[in-house]
């Protein structure tokens, strides 16, 4: 029980640890400092694994069953897509804006994570771990291209002024960031519809008669869901390009924090229906 | 081939010559280059050479099979620096004002051909950061200079002082790049407008780039967007540019169908003329035809433009000004950088410099030496070691042959391996054959075990066959066969074993007579003999003799914990004197003794040996004299040295005190000074 408490905010402390190091990277923009930060950021990666095996051997299950599981296990989903795209992209300029959004999740998680609970016998399924592992995958997705709509932003936003600023100094490129966004919109669009249509169909399995439509949770991720396919129609079918795209992708990421959050913590149980 | 400087360096080819009349070989190749240049210097009074005899030099060059002039150029000019570093000679000075670069191309070498040689050195640095002196970086010279390297080693030109300056100069290149972000500074308005459209677009592979209107910056601006791996180029030339300034790009002559140009991603505005194509109209339409991407318009015209165009989504719109205002931003940060790496290159030179001046450098693995002889020595094995060829070590007993063989083996990539000395000569055939390659259980009588031989415990490292001129005929069979396969049989066994050793053999018998008498195999000897080197003996050497004794005095002091200063100059006046007939060894154990009897801080003459007390005793092993004179003088030394105890001066002599006295009446008589 203490050693779990212990491991647990061992994690929190690793990705605090790897913050420093990408910040310091972020303002000196040395290569060497660069080096240690994608180490720090592995082993605090791996230290994670570690906890999230942890929790599924002490609990008995694969730790989605309830919010404050599923936060940690986006977390760490979070933290392994992106450290693939650092690896994949040799690119380390995002770090600085992704693990503040990954440390307080993951302190949040740890704060209200309940091992006691009981489990209720229709989430033993195998469908329904995929249900979860998909939708939160796809919020992986969707927090990269938020934060990489954000440095849009900000990279545009100092070339307009034409002032060398920080982002200016250490940022990549626009193009980089646009390509990026689009790509993690994408993939996580992927994910979610296949996470929806799972999702609906353990709620015809579970739920008598039918599933709640009208289920808060069901709403909220249908609205995500429309948000982003309007991102993917502006870019084929609209042209659009640039700053607009950047800002959908902003408010698309601002509505899933606020639903995953708000609406679990508001409700008392992930869905409705029973 | 088109840039051909040649002002030719007289005093370096001098200094070339001198080089190779000292023992630096030049190559055949180098010998008519310079033989070339000579004629040239010879026919042409003036320096530097006039325009048809560089070209008549260029042709011949040309006409030369396996090199490029470049090469040339350059291989000649890195022997030149190795040759100015370690003689520290003026001959920069003295050359400059006509010697000047070499080419274009080996710029980075020329430099020490123009200034003083510490500033060449600062220069050597700065080269090997591209850092050009009117303060630009360009990559392009890194590789020239890196390039100029490698051809001067693989042409073993470099010595070991070009070598450690090079060797520190890519350390530092590695320092700069990964710890600070010297190598991100743009400086000018045309590199800061690259790294603008870098900020944009990223990768310009898939851009199109239009350069509208006039402007003699043009072809450098062309040339850097080309090193970016700009996609298209596209020209809307006004002025008079010739229609070749435009490269491998396309001109546009007709602008009436906007329509049917291509969706530019970048427009590089120079004039008035092409602010009146390039209006807001056409931009409008531009961006709609690229469905509002991102667009870069820089207006590089020096007079304000004005203001109707700035604003419009997606169109990032810089003028000269600002431009000028982001090189200006830049620039604090840039002094910074600059300063720190300025102090690095000090820092390096200073340190290059002490270790030049230093007796470091005349140390290498155990060895010491600073004549040229040794220090050849020391560069071969420092370029062999890293192979894996065999090497042969010639020298007289005691001239350090065993230590070479450890040198190179530690400077090899095998130094974590083992090393194994044998000495042919120690052990009797049999037994060393067994000792060698080992031997199976019952192989011969005594042979209770089997037994890995040398060569097995040696594998993967380097075994040292020392005295090889005493192998015998078989054994010599069974090497060369490992030579060629590196395949060995333990004595008994049929089993072959396949090794990786290195062998290194040393002799000191001249192995080519042993070959001429059919005691040494040819085949073996030119197997062996891939590489020679050969160690001079001690008295051809003179002036390795101090920095040796210093060297031995430091170590047995340190031994036997004594204090001793310095070595007098009577001392080491009486020292090379000395013929060593026993070389380093005999040396080291001189210096050990007077060590060890000396009950001052300084060594005496009287601590050394009787044979060297006397400096005239020796002086005859030099010139010649008939027998009857050296012994003459011999007697008398010793008589001498034993404060006229005949006693004892006839038992150093070992002749009884009759005869003694004799020979000692016989010189008084010839003196006329000796009344008996």
């Amino acid at each position: 029980m203490i050693a779990i408490h212990l491991v647990q905010w061992l994690v929190v402390a690793a990705y605090v640890f790897a913050l420093v190091y990408y910040v310091r990277f972020f303002r000196s923009g040395k290569p060497l400092e660069s080096a240690r930060a994608g180490q720090a950021m592995t082993l605090a990666a791996g230290l994670h694994f570690f906890y999230l095996i942890h929790l599924t051997v002490f609990t008995g299950h694969l730790p989605v069953t309830n919010v404050f599981e599923a936060i940690t296990t986006c977390v760490w989903l979070f933290g392994a897509v992106y450290l693939s795209l650092e690896w994949r992209l040799r690119e380390r300029s995002l770090g600085p804006f992704i693990l503040p959004i990954i440390i307080l999740l993951q302190a949040v998680s740890n704060f209200f994570l309940d091992f006691s609970h009981e489990l209720p016998a229709i989430l033993h399924n195998v469908v329904f771990e995929i249900h979860v592992l998909m939708i939160l995958l796809s919020y992986s997705a969707f927090a990269i291209s938020f934060i990489a709509s954000l440095l849009y932003l900000l990279l545009s936003r100092d070339l307009e002024r034409k002032s060398l600023g920080l982002f200016y100094r250490r940022l990549p490129s626009l193009a980089f960031f646009d390509s990026l966004s689009n790509f993690a919109v994408n993939i996580g669009l992927i994910f979610l519809t296949a996470g929806v249509g799972l999702g609906i169909y353990t709620g015809t399995k579970v739920s008598q008669p039918f599933f709640n439509s009208l289920d808060p949770k069901f709403v909220a991720v249908a609205l995500t869901w429309l948000i982003y396919v309007f991102h993917l129609f502006s870019r084929r079918a609209g042209g659009w390009q640039g700053k607009k795209v950047a800002v959908i992708s902003l408010f698309g990421f601002g509505w899933v924090l606020f639903s995953f959050l708000a609406v679990s913590l508001v409700f008392s149980k992930v869905h409705q229906f029973q | 081939m088109s840039i051909f400087y040649c002002y030719i360096p007289l005093d370096a080819i001098a200094a070339e010559k001198t080089a190779r009349d000292s023992g630096h070989a030049l190559s055949p190749f180098l010998q008519s280059w310079e033989d070339e240049l000579r004629r040239l210097a010879v026919e042409n009074s003036s320096f530097p050479v006039n325009e048809s005899a560089r070209l008549d030099l260029a042709r011949r060059l040309k006409a030369m099979p396996e090199y490029n002039i470049e090469e040339c150029l350059l291989i000649i000019g890195s022997r030149f620096v190795e040759l100015y570093l370690v003689a520290g000679t003026p001959a920069p000075s003295a050359v400059n004002g006509r010697a000047a670069t070499f080419a274009d191309f080996a710029k980075s070498f020329s430099y020490f051909l123009t200034g003083s040689n510490q500033e060449a050195v600062i220069q050597f640095f700065r080269s090997a950061l591209g850092w050009m002196p009117n303060g630009e970086h360009d990559p392009a010279h890194v590789e020239a200079f890196r390039r100029a390297y490698t051809l001067a080693s693989e042409h073993k030109l470099a010595g070991l002082a070009l070598s450690r300056l090079f060797q520190r100069a890519l350390w530092l290149y590695e320092k700069v790049r990964l710890e600070t972000e010297f190598f991100r500074h743009p400086n000018t308005v045309e590199e800061v407008l690259l790294e603008v459209a870098g900020k944009i677009f990223g990768e310009f592979k898939a851009r199109a780039l239009l350069f509208v209107g006039s402007n003699d910056q043009l072809p450098h601006l062309v040339k850097i967007f080309q090193q970016a791996g700009i996609g298209h180029l596209y020209f809307a030339l006004t002025g008079s540019e010739k229609p070749e300034a435009a490269g491998s790009g396309q001109i546009i002559n007709s602008w009436h169908e906007v329509s049917q140009l291509p969706a530019f991603d970048l427009l590089l505005l120079f004039d008035q003329a092409g602010r009146n194509i390039i209006t807001r109209a056409y931009l409008q339409k531009l961006m709609a035809a690229r469905q509002h991407g991102p667009l870069l318009l820089a207006d590089l015209t020096a007079e304000e433009p004005p203001a109707e165009m700035a604003k419009m989504y997606n169109l990032f719109y810089f003028r000269r000004h600002d431009l000028e205002g982001l090189v200006e931003q830049n620039a604090p940060a840039r002094r910074q950088v600059d300063a720190e790496v300025t102090g690095w290159i000090r820092d390096e030179v200073r340190e290059f410099y002490h270790w030049l001046n230093s007796a470091d450098r005349f140390h290498f693995g155990s060895m010491v030496g600073r004549s040229p002889q040794m220090q050849q020595v020391f560069e071969l094995i420092a370029r062999i070691a890293q192979t894996d060829i065999t090497v042969i070590i010639e020298g007289e007993s005691g001239t350090g042959k065993e230590l070479v063989a450890r040198a190179i083996h530690q400077a090899s990539s095998r130094a974590r391996r083992p090393f194994i000395a044998v000495n042919c000569g120690a052990l009797p055939e049999n037994l060393l054959e067994s000792e060698l390659f080992g031997h199976v259980r019952g192989a011969f009588t005594g042979a209770v075990s089997n037994n890995p031989g040398l060569f097995e415990q040696a594998n993967g490292g380097t075994i040292f066959l020392d005295e090889i001129g005493e192998m015998s005929p078989a054994l010599q069979v069974k090497l060369l066969r490992f030579l060629q396969d590196g395949e060995i049989k333990r004595v008994g066994s049929n089993a072959v074993l396949k090794l990786d050793v290195r062998v290194l053999a040393a002799t000191n018998r001249h192995l080519q007579t042993l070959v001429h008498d059919g005691k040494f195999r040819s085949d073996l000897y030119y197997r062996l003999n891939v590489i020679g080197i050969k160690l001079p003996p001690l008295r051809e050497r003179p002036e390795d003799i101090e920095i040796l004794a210093e060297h031995f005095v430091r170590k047995f002091a340190g031994r036997m914990r004594k204090t001793i200063a310095a070595l007098p100059p009577e001392v080491l006046q009486r020292l090379r004197q000395y013929a060593w007939p026993g070389n380093v060894r005999e040396l080291e154990n001189v210096m050990e003794r007077a060590v060890a009897l000396t009950g001052n801080t300084t060594l005496e003459v009287a601590d050394l040996p009787a044979h060297l007390r006397d400096a005239a005793s020796s002086t005859g092993s030099t010139s010649r004299l008939p027998l009857r004179e050296i012994e003459r003088q011999y007697i008398l030394d010793v008589v001498n040295a034993c404060n006229d105890n005949y006693d004892e001066a006839a038992k150093v002599l070992g002749i009884g005190r009759t005869t003694l006295w004799r020979k000692l009446k016989n010189y008084a008589a010839d003196n006329g000074d000796f009344n008996s």
